[in-house]
């Protein structure tokens, strides 16, 4: 050896630089990517709403699916992600859906204002998501998944991690205003503490408006059982029903 | 056997950071708005069904959009910038605990979001009046409309484990449209992204600070696309 560093130390070295300046641009760089997720065929479709309002849920309910489109199974971190569609069939007239007037109810437990809490502007999210947990499935808070500490045990995991809350985010069902002929398309989240579901005692209420909407107007509130074989449509067409009150017919 | 671990330790130190650097060189630094995930939900929206076709909202382009009112008395509106947006940050932790590049006024999203929402309606062709609240909104005089952004979501993604892999930021702001009779004539929502890289910490700052502007960008050309038909073009 002659000098600090031999000729075979430079090479070992080199040999143990070279991956790592591979590393970033290839390993590190490949990101999870998931699937659009597709329609599901109507049969398996809660399909509610009227003749120029349609509205469509579909609760993805299997762990595989689930997999597939999110990255994770959603369920072992108490989250029900349920597709909703609204579509605007109307030959003129323009809707509004709030998410605000999106609403997820369990059983006979009420919605409580707080857990449909959307905001995350701030590191409350974290707090109101364990307020929705502690009540089991008594709340939907719309979108409250995204900002849930979904954790994945392996290291290698986390940038995946950082993929699957990214494409919660994006795959949110959010406020929309709809004109003849459009549609929207999203995920709303429902949190919750029990290991399996019960889809007949999950309830869906989706809210609309017709544009322009005068101040304190009530709108129109669609609601359904998200089981598919449960033929329940209900229409309240003024005032939206209380949250335990039965389908109307 | 000791010097040749000293030597493999030695020439490790110098050989990593030139390593370091030409993987960040390797890779476009340049923030781009991710094509794929820079569409707002109304274009990410897929048929319900097959008894519903679905209509792409018929939207301008940025381009067209952005062209101001026509000639005349441009359109009165108030923007309500609450101070709870102006207060948004990426982060509340202090300064020492945050990474570098959140340090400085990159970290202040809220305020740079509320000066990008004033430029996308003034880009317009509208007279803006920025006020703290709906309730002062309504003493303001001869205002057509009153528009209430709210940040709904705004996340920061790594891509990989070091600051060299894509880094992408992501804002979602939902637009209340009120007419001066009160009716509500819009509630939508635009989503809006952007990708770059970090780099090493001597960079980190103002490439962040690059992506930001990117990502706001997006925001005022998906902002534009939804205001504009109900604003300028009713």
């Amino acid at each position: 050896m002659r000098g600090v560093i031999s000729r075979r130390g430079v090479f070992a070295a080199a040999v143990a630089v070279c991956p790592a300046v591979a590393w970033p641009g290839a390993t590190l760089a490949a990101s999870a990517t998931f699937p659009d997720f597709v329609s599901p065929g109507a049969d398996k479709l809660v399909s509610f709403g009227r003749d120029d309002l349609a509205i469509a849920a579909y609760p993805l309910a299997d762990p595989v699916d689930q997999k597939l489109y999110f990255g994770m199974d959603l369920n072992k971190a108490g989250v029900l992600p349920v597709w909703l569609s609204v579509s605007n069939r109307s030959a003129a007239g323009r809707f509004l859906v709030d998410i605000d007037d999106i609403r997820l109810t369990y059983g006979q437990a009420p919605v409580q204002a707080a857990e449909r809490s959307h905001s995350t502007v701030d590191d409350t999210g974290g707090t109101v998501a364990l307020n929705a947990a502690t009540v089991g499935m008594a709340a939907g808070p719309i979108g409250l998944a995204v900002s849930l500490p979904i954790l994945l045990a392996s290291g290698n995991e986390i940038a995946r991690q950082d993929d699957i809350k990214r494409n919660l985010m994006v795959r949110q069902f959010y406020s929309r205003t709809l004109g003849p002929g459009q549609s929207a398309t999203g995920f709303v989240y429902c949190k919750h503490a029990a290991k399996a579901v019960d889809l007949r005692r999950l309830r869906l209420s989706v809210g609309a408006k017709s544009i322009p909407a005068p101040p304190g107007a009530a709108g129109l509130v669609f609601e359904t059982v998200l089981a598919p074989e449960a033929p329940v449509t209900a229409h309240a067409p003024t005032v939206p029903p209380a949250p335990n009150a039965p389908p109307q017919s | 056997m000791s010097s040749r671990i000293l030597g493999l330790t030695l020439a490790t130190a110098v050989l990593l950071p030139p390593g370091l650097a030409l993987a960040q060189a390797a890779g476009p630094d340049q923030p781009a708005a991710s094509p794929a995930a820079s569409s707002a939900p109304a274009a990410s929206a897929s048929a319900p069904d097959a008894q519903a076709p679905t209509t792409a909202p018929a939207s301008p382009t940025p381009a067209a959009a952005a062209a101001p009112a026509a000639a005349g008395a441009p359109i009165p509106v108030a923007l309500v910038i609450t101070p709870e947006l102006k207060a948004v940050v990426w982060s509340h932790a202090s300064e020492l605990m945050r990474p570098m590049y959140l340090l400085g006024d990159v970290n202040n999203l809220g305020m740079a979001t509320s000066l990008t929402l004033e430029q996308t309606l003034k880009a317009m062709g509208l007279d803006v009046h920025v006020v703290e609240s709906a309730d002062e909104a309504q003493k303001l005089s001869a205002i057509s409309y009153v528009l209430t952004p709210t940040i709904q979501r705004f996340e920061e993604h790594n891509k990989g484990l070091t600051t060299f892999a894509p880094f992408e930021e992501t804002i979602v702001v939902q637009w209340k449209v009120v007419d001066a009779k009160g009716n509500t004539v819009l509630l939508d929502t635009a989503l809006a992204t952007a990708i770059g890289k970090l780099g090493n910490n001597f960079v980190a700052a103002k490439h962040a600070k690059a992506i930001e502007m990117q990502m706001l960008a997006d925001l005022q050309d998906k902002s534009t696309a939804l205001l504009h038909p109900v604003l300028v073009n009713p």
